[in-house]
């Protein structure tokens, strides 16, 4: 399934790769990030990947999570002079701007004092803060959070009393 | 999403020792939120629980004014749908996760 | 007791708070808690998975399961924040297809190199290694095998490597990939200091006025340190940054002086600082006399390339790089007084203007300056001059081990200095910088290992890129990776790694968490575990030592690379693998297998399971039956003790954020050489770089020589590798993290719109790069985070299915073995226009 755009684009090329190459490298593999038995191979590259138009805000897996950011940012200007997340975000434009103000956490200075802006250290957002393509995975994640996790263990335990 | 949030968050506070007991009584006067622990070095963690987000970041504000406060950090930030914060716990199922705001 | 959804909330909140600020949980909460018994997170600092800035980060596990992360507000590195890595580190072990068991090639049931992988049991797994091991040894000597590990490895993990390399199988081919990232470094610190690692700390940040970025994008690569460089910036206006770099990126925002140079440039524009102190007179004429020596190096070195390239055959002293004699102080101020601002403008491309500013910075004695490098100056066929270049400024001015003035070498692994450097798991080096060529130091090595005189070879082994050429070459006939996928991440994949992995004569292993390439070019497949899956230590770049406990277990039968090094010990015999000579002078080893020689001697097995800090699982101590971590680390500590390089008892690192070394008396030391902070520094000398014969620091002399290959009428531009902050190195952890892989889907080749638009390109196009050495297809950005001066185009290396290494040069500093990845010839072949 998740080898299946791939896999069409990969298939022609391993006909012809088996057909050109002289040495015979690419021994049969597990597929990973890259499918396997192709190291000797040039994969043809995938369109650009594209920015999310509507994007809603995504549920956090913990709460100390930093929000991935829901819109495209291309061209934002943050750097010494000026920062075109703040114009938005920043917490007097916050509520008319419709977004979500900087969590408070970010009032806060390297020795936990609080200021009254935005802590210097938290000034390029990008750092923690990234935007989303319309990449679909290349591997599933089983993480759980800790919902989840503690579902599970519950389940365990009826089922477990149960028997 | 929801409009409607239930914010729970912790506060650490920081007070000076003697005034500890001051801020504590401070505190515990204050809308939407509770003094749940304290020691003898002037540490003290608050809870907030409130709909509207603002109030942990008002409440930290009016910390930093207070005499005898040394500092006033969020700890912790969670967000529940308050039509269903009352219930249960462990009939939590796989899909309930905490909406996030940002941290 | 039930518990309501907001109750449990609320429990949490305060529970968090409270192990934040080290207070005990209140007896209401902690009610809620154990009554809902299932409900309570467990919370334990371990220091971050990735870079070398080393932040702490504190990890929730519910069960069996990571299900939280978040900055440490306890550590001093990083004071509660992560950058996106950090903060997504709770899914980095999740991936779905985490290796579980151990893959091996066969046909027909027995191994086969050009069979296909089927799951065996550990125990076939060890004991084929184990047959291997021997009969490679005993028919081609210890020559003929060799290990690649790394700066990620844990400090036990990669000192027991080296001893189960250098004294079990009496073999120096064992190299950590930190070769390829801080090899330049290493070496360069022990020319001019006699001592590797910093004389600072990230402290400085706080206390300096400039910042000086020398191919170095902090930004993106050590996003934190960059936080507390930003902080300075913003906080106080007078502060300056300055970035030199071949191309722009994310780290110029926040430059007061940018500077975009020509590739290799660096030389002519260090040389001219130089002589701009001292044509403008502001030479710190104590410092220098009392505490500074001055050399020539020797020139014409050659490019580190296998030894029949015609530009090996050309260099006058390719085989002994690294030499120099004395010079005086006058004959270098002649030698850098060819070094003209002119002349530095006009090679470098850089205004003079801004040239100007920049030495004024290292000049002015009113302003406390730290210099920062990572891998455009170590990754650079004259990564070590350049690293001496930098500290000739800083000791031209007097400008060093002191807070504020610190010339600051970054390093890119978690455990680079920990585990690569201090430990010294590199080809020709012993723990604490001693070295395998030195009798003296290999005498010490085998005294504290309780070995024969004779044990640790005197050859220094295969460093990184050479292992690649010797498998090709068929002289390696088994070879180990852990921790490391050189298939993606080494140079000239197709002509030289990729072939020699294949070659018949090899016997390739890889240890993994997941199907890297390297593994997917393997023989055998052995599943790791990983970060809290085991006990650990890491090093960072300041000489902070930082522990973590197991938190979790590893899945399926997957375990750590200490588990598997030493269950293969115990699987070979002493008399299998040393000559007669050797064990009639210790007959009383010859009855023994490795394990009892290197790690039940008396010494590493002599720290009961009952030391171990109760409520943490230990799967290695528990198979072995002792504290193997505590003995391992106890045993290493000796070598450095008394020597500068102190660390503390074992315990006391499990229960704070880290000391860093020297740690006498308990005291960690800041600024190296300078009295009243490091207590090595005898009362009365102010500075002293003892390390040195005659405490003198060493400042150097070097010419400016051209790259190896520059671009010409068929490869018309310069390359440049490298990394992106949403990815760790290859990608094999981050990219299986869908938010970290959805904000960078796929490396892209980034390069000037106007070198687009004459190549009949657009953002967008597929294109082709293709080099002497190989091709890769990738997708053109003009408008990205990195933004290449005209005739450069740059592509980041995590991407598995786009391998640019395929097109990189195997060319090294010849001094270091450190490749450069940063600089060849390309040209650009349309496929698509899109």
């Amino acid at each position: 399934m998740k080898w299946l755009t791939m896999l069409s684009l990969s298939l022609a090329l391993v006909i012809a790769g088996l057909v050109i190459a002289e040495e015979r490298r690419d021994d049969s593999a597990p597929d990973g990030l890259r499918p396997g038995g192709t190291l000797s191979q040039s994969l043809p590259a995938p369109p650009l990947a594209g920015e999310p138009r509507d994007a809603g805000r995504e549920v956090l897996n913990y709460p100390e999570q930093p929000p991935v950011i829901p819109h495209g940012i291309r061209d934002y200007q943050v750097d010494a002079r000026a920062n075109r997340c703040l114009t938005c975000h920043s917490r007097e434009h916050a509520v008319q701007a419709g977004a979500p103000m900087v969590s408070i956490s970010h009032f806060r200075d390297r020795h936990q004092q609080v200021l009254a802006a935005v802590s210097p250290d938290r000034y390029f957002c990008t750092q923690c803060h990234v935007p989303q393509t319309d990449a679909s995975p290349i591997v599933p994640n089983t993480f759980l959070n800790v919902d989840q996790v503690l579902g599970e263990m519950l389940q365990e335990q009826r089922e477990g009393g149960g028997q | 999403m929801p409009n409607e949030a239930l914010h729970i968050a912790s506060l650490l506070v920081h007070a000076r020792p003697a005034q500890r007991q001051e801020v504590a009584q401070w505190l515990a006067a204050q809308p939407e939120c509770e003094v749940s622990a304290e020691d003898a070095s002037g540490k003290l963690v608050v809870v907030v629980e409130s709909l509207r987000e603002v109030r942990i970041l008002e409440l930290i504000d009016a910390l930093q004014l207070r005499p005898g406060v040394l500092g006033a950090v969020l700890v912790y930030h969670q967000v529940l749908d308050p039509a269903s914060a009352d219930e249960l716990a462990d009939s939590i199922q796989p899909q309930a996760t905490a909406e996030g705001v940002p941290t | 007791m039930k518990m309501t959804r907001r109750e449990f909330a609320k429990a949490n909140a305060v529970a968090v708070a409270a192990a934040t600020a080290g207070m005990a949980i209140p007896a209401a909460a902690s009610n809620l808690i154990t009554n809902a018994e299932l409900t309570r997170l467990n919370w334990n600092k371990a220091p971050c998975r990735f870079c070398g800035v080393g932040c702490s980060v504190m990890v929730g596990t519910q069960g069996n399961r990571i299900v939280a992360t978040h900055g440490d507000m306890h550590s001093e590195v990083n004071r509660g924040l992560n950058c996106v890595k950090g903060y997504f580190l709770s899914k980095i072990l999740y991936g779905e297809d985490r290796l579980q068991q151990p893959m091996l090639r066969k046909r027909n049931g027995v191994y086969d190199k050009r069979g296909d992988f089927e799951p065996v049991s550990w125990d076939e797994a060890l004991d084929l290694m184990a047959d291997k091991f021997k009969t490679a040894i005993r028919d081609h000597g210890p020559e003929s095998v060799a290990m690649f590990g790394s700066g990620q490895w844990t400090i036990w993990e990669g000192y027991a490597a080296s001893k189960l390399f250098k004294a079990g199988l009496r073999s120096n081919n064992i190299d950590p990939n930190a070769r390829h990232c801080m090899a330049s470094a290493v070496f360069a610190f022990m020319r001019a200091f006699g001592s590797d690692e910093p004389m600072g700390v990230y402290d400085d940040i706080e206390h300096a006025n400039a910042f000086v970025l020398w191919g170095s994008n902090m930004a993106e690569m050590h996003p934190i340190l960059w936080t507390r460089v930003t902080d300075r910036r913003l906080s106080y206006p007078d502060t300056q940054v300055a970035v030199l770099s071949t191309f722009e990126h994310r780290s110029f925002d926040l430059a007061d002086i940018p500077m975009v140079m020509k590739p290799n440039a660096d030389v002519v524009i260090l040389n001219y600082i130089a002589n701009h102190i001292i044509q403008t007179d502001r030479v710190d004429r104590d410092f220098v006399e009392n505490h500074t020596n001055f050399v020539r190096a020797v020139d014409d070195i050659g490019y580190g390339l296998r030894d029949e390239h015609p530009l090996q055959q050309a260099a006058a002293n390719a085989d002994e790089p690294n030499r120099w004699s004395e010079m005086s102080f006058d004959e270098f101020a002649d030698h850098v007084a060819d070094f003209t601002l002119e002349r530095a403008a006009r090679e470098s491309g850089v205004s003079e203007s801004r040239l100007e500013r920049l030495a004024e910075l290292y000049a002015d004695p009113d302003i406390k300056v730290m210099s920062f490098w990572t891998m455009g100056v170590n990754q650079h066929t004259r990564g070590v001059w350049v690293n001496n270049l930098i500290y000739n400024l800083h000791l031209l001015t007097g400008k060093i081990s002191e807070p504020g003035n610190s010339p600051f070498s970054l390093t890119g692994q978690p455990s680079a200095c920990g585990t690569a450097r201090e430990v010294g798991t590199f080809a020709h080096r012993l723990p604490a910088d001693r070295v395998v060529a030195n009798p003296e130091h290999r005498r010490e090595a085998e005294e504290i290992w309780k070995l024969p005189e004779g044990t640790v070879p005197e050859k220094v082994g295969f460093h990184a890129v050479e292992q690649s050429r010797k498998l090709k070459d068929g002289e390696i006939k088994v070879y180990w990776t852990q921790v490391n996928n050189n298939m993606q991440a080494g140079p000239n994949t197709q002509q030289e790694i990729l072939p020699g992995w294949r070659n018949e004569e090899a016997f390739v292993i890889v240890s993994d968490i997941y199907p890297t390439a390297s593994a997917q070019a393997a023989d055998l497949i052995l599943p790791a575990a990983s970060w809290v899956e085991k006990e650990g230590a890491f090093g960072n770049s300041e000489r902070r030592t930082q522990f973590f406990h197991q938190l979790v277990n590893a899945p399926g039968e997957a375990r750590s690379d200490l588990w598997q090094m030493v269950e293969l010990a115990k699987r070979i015999d002493v008399a299998d693998v040393w000559p007669s000579e050797l064990l009639d002078s210790a007959p009383e080893y010859r009855d023994k297998t490795l394990f009892e020689l290197l790690y039940a001697n008396g010494q590493v097995d002599s720290y009961p399971l009952s030391d171990m800090e109760e409520g943490y699982a230990n799967q290695e101590a528990e198979a072995f039956g002792f504290y193997i971590q505590k003995g391992l680390f106890e045993e290493y500590a000796r070598f450095g003790r008394g020597k500068g390089k102190d660390l503390d008892y074992f315990d006391t690192y499990h229960q704070n954020r880290g000391k860093r070394w020297p740690v006498v008396d308990g005291e960690e030391t800041l600024w190296r050489y300078r009295e009243g902070y490091d207590p090595y520094v005898e009362e009365g000398k102010g500075v002293q770089f003892y390390a040195k014969p005659d405490d003198r620091a060493l400042i150097f002399a070097v010419p400016d020589e051209p790259p190896p290959e520059i671009p010409d009428e068929e490869y018309p531009y310069w390359l440049s590798t490298g990394r992106v902050l949403e990815h760790w190195h290859t990608g094999s952890m981050t990219r299986r993290v869908p938010e970290l892989h959805r904000a960078v889907p796929a490396a892209l080749l980034y390069m000037h719109p106007e070198d687009a638009r004459e190549e009949g390109m657009r953002r967008g196009s597929e294109v082709k790069v293709v080099s002497r050495r190989g091709e890769v297809r990738l997708r053109v950005e003009t408008r990205g985070r990195v933004r290449p001066p005209r005739g450069l185009v740059y592509v980041p290396f995590f991407d598995a299915n786009r391998l640019i290494n395929n097109v990189v040069l195997d060319t090294t500093d010849p001094i270091s073995k450190q490749t450069d990845f940063k600089k060849c010839a390309v040209r650009l072949e349309l496929v698509s226009l899109a």
